[in-house]
C-alpha cells in the first residue's frame, strides 16, 4: 500500500513538474520570483536573522557575515528590515491594485459598451481625474485623511483608476461592436447580462496584462509615498522609507539602498513577468487545445 | 531574354513552402510547378487553406520570416529568380514582375497622392527620366481607364471609390512594366458592377502579349471570362491544370470537378440543386502520403493506392494535366453523386409574418451642426415577408440592405415608420420585435459565437435568456438542434475556435433556430466560406425551412445565391427599394435599369458563354454621388436618366407582382434586350 502511494505521489510530482514546464517562461520565471517575497510577507519572524525594531551593532556597518546586508543608521540588520517590509509592499501593491482594476473595469467596461452621452459623461469625469498629477493627487488625499495603510491604499487606487477606466473603455467599446454580442442582444440579453457574460469574459486577457502593470505601478508608487514620509512610519520599516534613509547617509553607506532597491525592482518586475506570462498562456492554451480536440476528437 | 514571342514566360518547378508555427511545421505548398507561356492569362484557383495565395508570394518573395522556401528553379523570361535571396529579389520586384492585392485600400499609402505613389515605382526602377515621369504617370491611369487622370493624379486614396483605388494598385503596378502581373484577389473587395469592369480591364492589359498575369481567386465564375488556362489547387499541391474550356467542359480530377458543381450559377433555373464537397480540408501540420483529396474523394474512397501513393500527372485529353490516380473512372461517377439536397419548392401566396411600412432610417451627427452630414442609410421602404417564404434583398454595398434588416431585428431604431408582426393571425404593430419572433444569422461565424462559451452554451443562450435557468437545462434541446444541423452531439462541449468555419456556421443557425422562430434573417451568411462549404449551408438552410416552415430574408451582394435560394427578390439601390419581383421573373425579365446592369454584371461559371456575353457598364463618376430627397437615386449612373428623373421620385406600386420604381421602365427593357453603344464585347 505504501509503496502504491509512493509511486503515485512520485507520479503526481512528475505530472505537477510537467504541468509547470508546460506554463510561459515568463509566468514561471515571475512566479518564481515573487514566491520569496510572498514568503517574507507571510511569515517574516521565521525568515529574519534578526529583530528588525531592535539595535543590534553599530550603524552603518558594510555588508558581513552577520549583517547581511550591513546596519542601518541606528545599528538595525538591514535585511531583517528589508523581510518585515515585504508585508507592508505587497499588501499595499496588490490590494491598491485589485481596486483600482475592479473599479476602473467595472466604469470602463460600462461606459464603453453603453456609449452615448452616458459615455461622454463618464469619461469626462475621467479626464478630470486623470489631468491630476499621480503623486500630487495620493499626496493630497492621505494628507487630509491620514496616514494609515488603508488610505494609502485607497489612495494609490484612486490615482491608479482613471488610466484603467480609460483602457477598459476602448476594450468595451470594441466588443459592443462584436457578432455575438449582437446575437445576444438579439435573443434579448439584457445589459447586465451581455457585459457579465460576454463582454467581460472576452475583455480579460487584455485587461490582465493591465492589472499586472497596475500592481507595478503600484509599488513604485507605494515606494515613492513612503519616500516621501507618507507611507509606513518609522520605526515601522517600508522599502520606500528605507531608501529615504539610505539617500541621506549615501556618502557614509553607499550599499545601504541595494537592499530595498533590488526589492522594488523585482517585485515590480516580477508582476509584469506574470502579466505577459499570462497573456501568452491564454493565447496558447486556445492553440493547444485546438489541436488537442482535432487530432483526439474525431 | 525571351525574345520576339512576348514577355512573361513563367516557369516554376518543384515550390515548396513551409511555415513554422510554434513547434509545428505547416506545409503551405508542395512540389509546385507551373509553366505560364508568355502573354498568357491563368488563373489559380483554390479554397482557402490551398496555398494559393503562398505561390503568389512566394513567387513575389514576399512570404512572412516564419516560412522556409526551397525550389528547383523559377525562371522568368530566361533570367533565373533567386528565391531565397530578399535582395536580388527586391531588385525584380516592380519591377520584372508586380502584384495587385485584395485591398486597395490598405495597399495605397493614405497620406499620399495616387501620383506620387506611381512615380515612386518610376523613380525607383528608373523607367523614365525625370521630366517625363508626370506625363507617364498620366499615361498609366489612362492606361487603367481612369479618365481625368491629371486630376485623378492629385488626388488621396479616401477621396475615390473602391474601384478607382483599385485600378490606382493596378497602375502601379504597371509603373515599372513588369512581364508578370500577380493579381491576388484582387475583386474580392469590390461590388459585382465594380468586380466586372476590374475584370475586363485586367483581361484587356493581359491580352497585348507584353506580360503575363495570374489571377488568384475562389471565384471560379469571374475565371470563366478572364483566363486563357487554369490551375486548380488543393492542400498545397496543384492538382489539375489545363485551357479554361477543357477545365470547365471536362475537369479531371474529382474535386474540381466538386468544385465546379458547388457554384450556383446564375443562369440555371430555380430547379437546380447546389452541388457540395463533404469534409474539408486535410491537416496542413501532418501531410499524408497518398493523395491529399483522397477523404474527401468519391472515386478514392479509401483505395490502397489513393491512400498511399501521391499520384502523378497525367496528361489530359484536351490539354493540360492532372494529379489523379483514376482520372478515367470520374465518367462513372453521375453528377447527383456529388450534389446533395432539394433546394426548391413551391409556395403558394401565403399570409405574411412581417410588414414593415414606410422605414426610414438615417445616420450621422445632428444637434449642433444641424442636419449636415447625415446618411441616409434606408429611405420610405416597405418590406412584407410571408410565411415560410425566402426573400432576398440584393444591392452594392452602401445600399441600406444591411441596415434595413437590423432595423428589423432591432438593433437599430427606425426614425419613422411601422413593423408589424403576425400575432395569432393578425398583423399587430410592435417597437421592438420579440426576441424569439425572429433571429438573425450573421456574416462571419467567427465574430458572432462567443469564442470562450462552449457549443452548447452559445445554442442554449436564447432559451437561458427566454425561459431562465442554466445552459445545462437545456442539453436535451441542444442535441436535438445539434443534429438538425448535421452535427454530431459530441460537439457540445467543444469551443468555435475548435470548430472549421462551416461548422461554426451551423452552430449559428442551431442557435437560432432554438427559440423557433417565425423568420430567421441571413446577412451574407455564406460570405465568409468557402465554396464547398456553401453549398453544404445553403442546402442545410432550405431543408431546415421544409421541416419547420419558418421564413428567411437573405440579405446578399450574391445574385447567382438569391436566384438559387429566393422565393421573391427586392433590389435595393441607396436605400431605396428599386425593383422587387419573384425571384424567376426578376432574373428572366429585369426592368429597372439598376437590376439589368448587376444582373448583367455578375459572371457565369462558363468560359464559352462568358466570353460570347454581353456587358452592359455603368457610369461611374470620381467618388460617390449623394443623391437629394427628390428626383430618382439612380439618375447619376443611369443610362436613361432624363429631365424628368432629376426633379420627380419614380414611385414603387407596392401591389404588383412585379414592381420597378422607374419612369422609364418600358424603354429600360427595349434596351436591354436590343445591344447598345455602352455594351461591350
Amino acid at each position: 500500500m505504501t509503496g502504491d502511494v509512493a509511486v503515485a505521489g512520485r507520479a503526481s510530482f512528475r505530472s505537477a513538474w510537467s504541468w509547470v514546464r508546460s506554463q510561459p517562461t515568463p509566468l514561471v520565471i515571475g512566479v518564481v520570483i515573487l514566491i520569496p517575497f510572498l514568503l517574507m510577507a507571510a511569515f517574516p519572524g521565521l525568515l529574519a536573522p534578526h529583530d528588525p525594531f531592535k539595535i543590534e551593532a553599530i550603524p552603518l556597518q558594510p555588508p558581513s557575515g552577520s549583517y547581511l546586508l550591513g546596519t542601518d543608521e541606528v545599528g538595525r540588520d538591514l535585511l531583517s528590515r528589508c523581510i518585515y517590509a515585504a508585508r507592508n509592499d505587497l499588501l499595499v501593491s496588490i490590494a491598491s491594485a485589485a481596486v483600482a482594476f475592479t473599479l476602473g473595469v467595472a466604469l470602463g467596461l460600462f461606459s464603453g459598451y453603453v456609449g452615448r452621452r452616458t459615455d461622454t459623461i463618464l469619461m469626462r469625469l475621467v479626464d478630470v481625474l486623470l489631468s491630476f498629477p499621480t503623486i500630487v493627487l495620493a499626496l493630497f488625499l492621505i494628507t487630509i485623511f491620514g496616514r494609515s495603510m488603508w488610505v494609502q491604499i485607497l489612495a494609490i487606487a484612486l490615482v491608479m483608476m482613471p488610466s484603467t477606466a480609460r483602457f477598459s473603455r476602448g476594450e468595451g467599446l470594441v466588443l459592443r461592436g462584436r457578432g455575438y454580442v449582437e446575437a445576444s442582444r438579439i435573443s434579448g440579453g439584457s445589459r447586465r447580462h451581455i457585459l457579465v457574460r460576454h463582454v467581460l469574459p472576452n475583455a480579460m486577457p487584455t485587461l490582465l496584462v493591465a492589472a499586472s502593470v497596475l500592481a507595478s505601478s503600484a509599488v513604485l508608487i507605494a515606494a515613492s509615498l513612503s519616500y516621501l514620509g507618507l507611507g509606513a512610519q518609522p520605526p515601522e520599516p517600508s522599502w520606500g522609507n528605507m531608501l529615504r534613509s539610505a539617500y541621506g547617509v549615501v556618502f557614509d553607506a553607499p550599499l545601504y539602498g541595494i537592499g530595498p532597491g533590488v526589492c522594488i525592482s523585482l517585485v515590480a518586475g516580477a508582476y509584469i513577468l506574470i502579466g505577459e506570462g499570462l497573456r501568452r498562456k491564454f493565447r496558447t492554451d486556445r492553440n493547444v487545445g485546438t489541436l488537442g480536440n482535432t487530432v483526439g476528437g474525431v | 531574354m525571351a525574345g520576339d514571342a512576348g514577355r512573361g514566360h513563367l516557369q516554376v518547378t518543384g515550390l515548396s513552402v513551409e511555415y513554422a508555427v510554434g513547434a509545428r511545421r505547416l506545409r503551405a505548398l508542395h512540389d509546385v510547378s507551373l509553366d505560364v507561356p508568355p502573354g498568357h492569362r491563368m488563373a489559380i484557383v483554390g479554397e482557402s487553406g490551398s496555398g494559393k495565395s503562398t505561390l503568389g508570394l512566394a513567387v513575389m518573395g514576399l512570404l512572412p520570416r516564419n516560412s522556409t522556401v526551397s525550389a528547383d528553379g523559377v525562371v522568368l523570361d530566361g533570367t533565373s529568380i533567386a528565391i531565397g535571396d530578399p535582395s536580388a529579389l527586391r531588385r525584380v520586384r516592380g519591377r520584372s514582375m508586380a502584384m495587385v492585392f485584395q485591398d486597395a485600400k490598405a495597399s495605397l499609402d493614405p497620406v499620399r497622392t495616387i501620383g506620387s505613389q506611381i512615380s515612386e515605382v518610376l523613380a525607383a526602377h528608373r523607367v523614365v527620366p525625370r521630366s517625363e515621369r508626370r506625363a507617364e504617370v498620366e499615361r498609366l491611369l489612362g492606361e487603367v481607364e481612369i479618365r481625368r487622370a491629371n486630376l485623378v493624379a492629385r488626388l488621396y486614396p479616401h477621396e475615390l471609390s473602391g474601384g478607382m483605388r483599385q485600378r490606382s494598385m493596378i497602375a502601379t503596378a504597371l509603373a515599372g512594366r513588369p512581364s508578370l502581373l500577380i493579381a491576388d484577389e484582387p475583386t474580392s473587395a469590390l461590388d459585382v458592377t465594380t468586380q466586372a469592369t476590374v475584370v475586363d480591364l485586367l483581361h484587356r492589359l493581359g491580352s497585348t502579349g507584353q506580360m503575363s498575369t495570374l489571377l488568384i481567386t475562389h471565384d471560379l465564375a469571374l475565371v470563366a471570362g478572364f483566363a486563357d488556362s487554369v490551375t486548380v489547387m488543393y492542400a498545397g499541391e496543384v492538382i489539375e491544370t489545363g485551357p479554361v474550356t477543357r477545365v470547365y467542359s471536362a475537369p479531371a480530377h474529382p474535386y474540381t470537378r466538386a468544385l465546379l458543381a458547388s457554384i450556383p450559377s446564375i443562369a440555371d433555373s430555380r430547379a437546380a440543386t447546389l452541388g457540395s464537397i463533404p469534409g474539408s480540408l486535410p491537416d496542413p501540420t501532418q501531410p499524408t502520403a497518398g493523395c491529399q483529396f483522397e477523404p474527401r474523394c468519391v472515386v478514392g474512397n479509401g483505395r490502397e493506392m489513393c491512400c498511399t501513393v501521391r499520384p502523378v500527372e497525367v496528361t489530359v485529353a484536351g490539354g493540360g494535366s492532372a494529379r489523379c490516380h483514376f482520372p478515367a473512372e470520374l465518367g462513372a461517377v453521375s453528377d447527383e453523386e456529388a450534389k446533395v439536397g432539394p433546394v426548391r419548392r413551391a409556395v403558394a401566396r401565403q399570409a405574411p409574418v412581417v410588414q414593415m411600412s414606410s422605414i426610414v432610417k438615417t445616420f450621422g451627427r445632428r444637434g449642433l451642426s444641424g442636419s449636415q452630414g447625415v446618411t441616409v442609410a434606408v429611405d420610405d421602404v416597405d418590406l412584407r415577408i410571408e410565411q415560410g417564404e425566402s426573400v432576398g434583398i440584393v444591392g452594392e454595398s452602401g445600399s441600406g440592405k444591411t441596415t434595413l434588416a437590423r432595423v428589423l431585428i432591432g438593433l437599430e431604431r427606425a426614425d419613422s415608420g411601422e413593423t408589424r408582426i403576425a400575432v395569432s393571425e393578425r398583423l399587430e404593430p410592435v417597437q421592438r420585435i420579440p426576441s424569439d419572433f425572429a433571429q438573425f444569422v450573421f456574416q462571419d461565424p467567427g465574430d458572432s459565437l462567443n469564442p470562450l462559451m462552449s457549443v452548447a452554451e452559445i445554442i442554449a443562450e436564447p432559451l437561458v435568456l427566454r425561459d431562465g435557468g442554466r445552459a445545462a437545462r437545456y442539453l436535451p434541446q441542444v442535441n436535438d438542434l445539434l443534429e438538425s444541423v448535421g452535427l454530431r452531439s459530441s460537439m457540445a462541449e467543444r469551443r468555435p475556435l475548435e470548430l472549421s468555419g462551416g461548422q461554426r456556421q451551423r452552430v449559428a443557425i442551431a442557435r437560432a433556430l432554438s427559440t423557433q422562430p417565425k423568420l430567421i434573417i441571413a446577412d451574407e451568411a455564406v460570405a465568409s466560406l468557402d465554396m464547398s462549404a456553401r453549398g453544404q449551408i445553403l442546402n442545410l438552410l432550405a431543408a431546415l425551412q421544409q421541416q419547420h416552415g419558418f421564413a428567411y430574408l437573405y440579405i446578399s451582394h450574391d445574385l447567382s445565391m438569391v436566384r438559387h435560394v429566393c422565393d421573391r427578390v427586392v433590389v435595393m439601390y441607396s436605400g431605396r427599394v428599386v425593383e422587387t419581383a419573384a425571384a424567376d421573373s426578376l432574373f428572366a425579365d429585369p426592368q429597372h435599369p439598376y437590376t439589368q446592369a448587376l444582373i448583367s454584371a455578375v459572371p457565369v461559371p462558363d468560359p464559352v458563354v462568358e466570353t460570347t456575353r454581353r456587358r452592359m457598364l455603368l457610369r461611374t463618376e470620381i467618388g460617390d454621388q449623394q443623391h437629394s430627397g427628390e428626383g430618382c437615386a439612380f439618375r447619376f449612373r443611369c443610362p436613361l436618366a432624363q429631365e424628368r428623373c432629376h426633379s420627380e421620385r419614380p414611385t414603387l406600386d407596392a401591389a404588383a407582382p412585379h414592381a420597378v420604381a422607374c419612369h422609364f421602365r418600358e424603354l429600360a427593357v427595349e434596351s436591354f434586350r436590343a445591344p447598345r453603344a455602352s455594351e461591350v464585347g
